[in-house]
């Protein structure tokens, strides 16, 4: 203790060296150099994420000639090309599966997050009936996966076989956000709900105007693992729908991705080339991020609220 | 001793949920019954279909002793080669894989329209994506929802003749001997691809034939190499490593070769195919003692810096696009690889050549003949009251190239997804996109070299083969079947050490172990069934 009230009357060498400089935030403002060894590394990590962001939509853009002599990668298109764009959505296949995507996510997200917060809230409840037994069974679910055939086996019982409902329903509930979303309502003071109560609100109105209003950063982030693994899911899918017409987006784009092969003359009948491989590769890419970089931003200030609920909370 | 390559990741896919595919059984009963050493040699005791070659359409050049067809441009009338609808009028069903990005639904595709209207019959096509088909074949067996007609990849499905002898139906009373001449296009697939799809002396199923297609030759940039003086292939392996130093210019980013040639190299050396035949037994390629040189002579070329530096991860794109671009000189495939090479209309210069690998000694070694099917087409068991039917629809998608049939299937309806140039077709933008329903993968006739708007291409393509297929070396094991080899065969694979080795991470005297690891592993077992089916079928 003494040493540290020593420490408190007598500045150290270092601190009195920086005295006269100006203060931000009640810390000294870095020196030039510092200012500009930080810019410098800053501007190099933000080339190391923004350059193959550059290069996936340069290189969806750019000529077939340029990414040929390119060996497959453009940096910067001499012009603006979109026959990749042209040949991908041509017949119609890309946009009805992008509506398809944007339903399941939608509708998939909304019930989701219903579900997780109604389980949620019930399991935070002291004393509810099967509480425990409930939460047994969420956290075996979290612990044990119940593997490929016999989901398939269940999804077939259910005649959910070639329906949209199946991209749904088997993962609407997640054990994780479960367990997220319960140890918010478990902080939740339990005088603010008691106080409700002798206001004569029901347990539905505990939930539904408090509950829900102050969960709001944490069902945001819950939402936001919901939606971008609706959007992202392809797999249940390709089990679940054998009507191609009914696949979501990224079952589709898969197709071209990961499985194809370019179209050689014999099948096309021509020596004249589709687009380079890449350069349809790079904007499906385009295509299957947008929508999620375009909802992100609008989330965001709710992420790190949200994170941390599920981090410190048990 | 074949490369990683999409078919072997499929097939360690598949393996590994073996259990599921041998049937909805399995899952009831957790028996290990038929998981293993089952005697289901192929071709035992069974007469295969006759080949009768379908003579309505003459090819500019025929092929003889493997060979296979080529022509230059597509007949001006095709001949209408069917002579009745196909089916029975009520909908077929089927399961197959694409890689291709998906068509159009059927109210949305003119061509999957016209294709009902002209078979007569509602045709249901499920097509799933080739890197997940393990998985939704599982599920399909599994579930007993196979649908009338199902693409098989043979050579990925462990307890295969359990599942076909439960879910398939036996088409030898139809197709063996004689039989088959009731389905001309299905006659006019050669014997060998039939030899592949018989289990327990029973044909169970229709081979997509390939051919030489399979086989691999090391591909050139005829044009530039033609401007450096070489025309002709070195005649030993030393030549052709120190020609590889000489077209090697770091600086300019240009590279001999697109990746290293290990199986090229192994034939260089005499290597046998996989397996060889040696006073009656099989011996695995793999004991040769002559790995170590090949390895060795292949090391060195990644040693010395004429490989492209990606090579070890760069996709089968990659290597085209380097080609196109004059990165690399050197690149070997499959013959099947061709059509992708000529996808760069910048270049009209362009044009390949074929060498075959020459003798460690001087002069040409034999190259190692490919698997000559791609897959096969089996009719589930639940559909054998309309097997006649069933078998008439592949054989009307087994019309063979030239007729009217085939370019309707290939190309489509003239005018909306294909437009004639001269009297190639063309397709249109919607014809690339409505045709991938993947009817090649049902059923197909014996495939014929065309390169429209490249005669010398074809040319070039069809002299190759002429050059190189007959003295091929084929796989004695084609045919036969290894329950342990599906199972664990790509597991226990050398193809690790291999690149540890080209890299420089082993030494070759590894080698020898890695071998013994997998004799001990599995090796020998799968030669000691490969050989129990090899001797029954030789009567022994």
């Amino acid at each position: 203790m003494s040493s540290t009230s020593t420490a408190r009357v007598t500045p150290t060498p270092a601190r009195s060296r920086r005295r006269g400089r100006r203060m931000i935030n009640g810390l000294p403002a870095p020196s030039a150099f510092e200012s500009v060894a930080k810019a410098i590394f800053l501007t190099i990590v933000c080339a190391l994420v923004v350059v193959p962001f550059i290069g996936i939509i340069s290189t969806s853009l750019a000529s077939p000639a340029q990414v040929t002599k390119a060996g497959g990668f453009v940096l910067l298109p001499k012009s603006i090309n979109l026959t990749a764009y042209k040949s991908i959505f041509v017949g119609g296949v890309v946009t009805r599966a992008l509506w398809i995507s944007i339903g399941v996510t939608v509708v998939g997200t909304a019930l989701s997050l219903l579900l997780t917060a109604m389980l949620g809230w019930a399991l935070s409840r002291k004393g509810t009936f099967g509480n425990h037994v409930l939460l047994l069974l969420v956290l075996v679910s979290l612990l044990f996966s119940p593997g490929m055939i016999p989901s398939y086996l269940v999804v077939k019982q259910f005649g959910l076989l070639d329906s949209l409902l199946a991209l749904i329903i088997p993962t609407c509930v997640s054990a994780f956000n479960v367990i997220v979303v319960r140890a918010f309502f478990v902080g939740l003071p339990d005088e603010l709900l008691d106080s409700a109560r002798i206001d004569g609100a029901t347990e539905w109105q505990l939930f539904r105007h408090i509950g829900v209003p102050l969960s709001r950063a944490v069902l945001t982030v819950v939402g936001l693992f919901y939606g971008v693994g609706y959007w992202n899911s392809f797999f249940n899918a390709l089990l679940y729908i054998s009507d191609s017409s009914k696949w979501p987006l990224q079952l589709v784009l898969r197709t071209y991705v990961v499985d194809s092969t370019q179209l050689g003359a014999q099948d096309l009948g021509t020596s004249e080339a589709l687009p380079p491989q890449t350069s349809i590769q790079m904007a499906i890419l385009v295509i299957s991020i947008i929508p999620i970089l375009v909802v992100y931003p609008f989330l965001q200030r709710h992420f790190a609220k949200g994170m941390l609920t599920g981090a410190i909370k048990g | 001793m074949p490369e990683i390559n999409r078919r072997q990741l499929i097939k360690t896919g598949l393996t590994v949920s073996a259990a599921a595919v041998a049937g909805t059984t399995a899952l009831s009963a957790c028996s290990n019954k038929g998981r293993g050493g089952v005697t289901a040699q192929s071709s035992t005791k069974v007469k295969l279909p006759k080949f009768v070659r379908y003579n309505g359409v003459k090819p500019d050049y025929v092929g003889t002793n493997g060979v296979q067809d080529a022509a230059i441009a597509y007949p001006a009338n095709p001949v209408k080669a069917a002579t009745s609808k196909p089916g029975d009028g009520k909908p077929v069903s089927a399961l197959v894989m694409t890689n291709s990005p998906a068509p159009p639904a059927l109210k949305n595709n003119k061509y999957w329209q016209t294709l009902n209207k002209r078979m007569g019959f509602d045709f249901q096509i499920e097509l799933v994506p080739f890197g997940d088909w393990s998985q939704r074949f599982q599920t399909a067996v599994a579930g007993d929802k196979l649908p009338d007609v199902f693409a098989l990849l043979t050579g990925s499905i462990a307890s295969l003749p359990n599942l076909l002898e439960q879910k398939a139906v036996d088409l030898t009373p139809h197709l063996s001997g004689d039989a088959v001449t009731k389905y001309p296009f299905l006659a006019n697939i050669p014997t060998e691809s039939w030899n592949l799809t018989t289990y327990g002396g029973k044909i169970f199923g229709v081979p997509i034939p390939r051919g030489a297609q399979s086989s691999g030759i090391l591909y050139g940039r005829q044009d530039l190499l033609s401007q450096q003086g070489i025309n002709e292939r070195p005649n030993t392996l030393a030549d052709f490593q120190a020609l590889c130093q000489q077209l090697t210019a770091k600086q300019a980013n240009h590279w001999a070769l697109g990746r290293a040639p290990l199986g090229w190299v192994r034939q260089a050396h005499g290597i046998a195919n996989s397996w060889s035949l040696q006073n009656g037994k099989l011996v695995s390629a793999l004991e040769d003692e002559r790995q170590k040189d090949a390895l060795e002579a292949t090391r060195q070329l990644v040693a010395k810096k004429v490989v492209h530096p990606d090579a070890f991860t760069a996709q089968n794109s990659d290597w085209k696009t380097w080609m196109a671009n004059g990165t690399i000189w050197l690149v070997d495939d499959t013959f099947s690889a061709m059509p992708g090479f000529y996808l760069y209309p910048s270049i009209k210069s362009f044009r390949l050549l074929y060498w075959g690998p020459p003798s460690v000694n001087g002069g040409d070694a034999s190259i190692w003949l490919g698997n000559p099917n791609y897959s096969m087409t089996a009719i589930n068991a639940n559909s054998a009251d309309r097997i006649e039917a069933l078998l008439s629809v592949l054989n009307y998608l087994a019309a063979p190239f030239g007729t009217e049939e085939y370019r309707f299937k290939h190309y489509g309806v003239e005018g909306v997804d294909y437009k004639l140039k001269g009297t190639d077709p063309v397709m249109t933008q919607q014809g690339t996109s409505e045709t991938q329903l993947s009817l090649s993968y049902l059923a197909e006739g014996p495939w014929v070299t065309y390169q429209p708007g490249h005669a010398q291409a074809t040319k070039d393509a069809f002299e190759a083969q002429s050059r190189l297929v007959p003295k091929g070396i084929a796989n004695p094991v084609l045919g036969l079947y290894s329950d342990t080899d599906i199972r664990k065969g790509a597991q226990i694979g050398l193809g690790d050490l291999e690149n540890d080795i080209l890299q420089g991470r082993q030494p070759v005297s590894k080698w020898d172990a890695g071998v013994a690891e997998w004799k001990r592993k599995g090796g020998d077992k799968i030669r000691d069934e490969y050989q129990k089916a090899l001797d029954e079928r030789n009567g022994k």
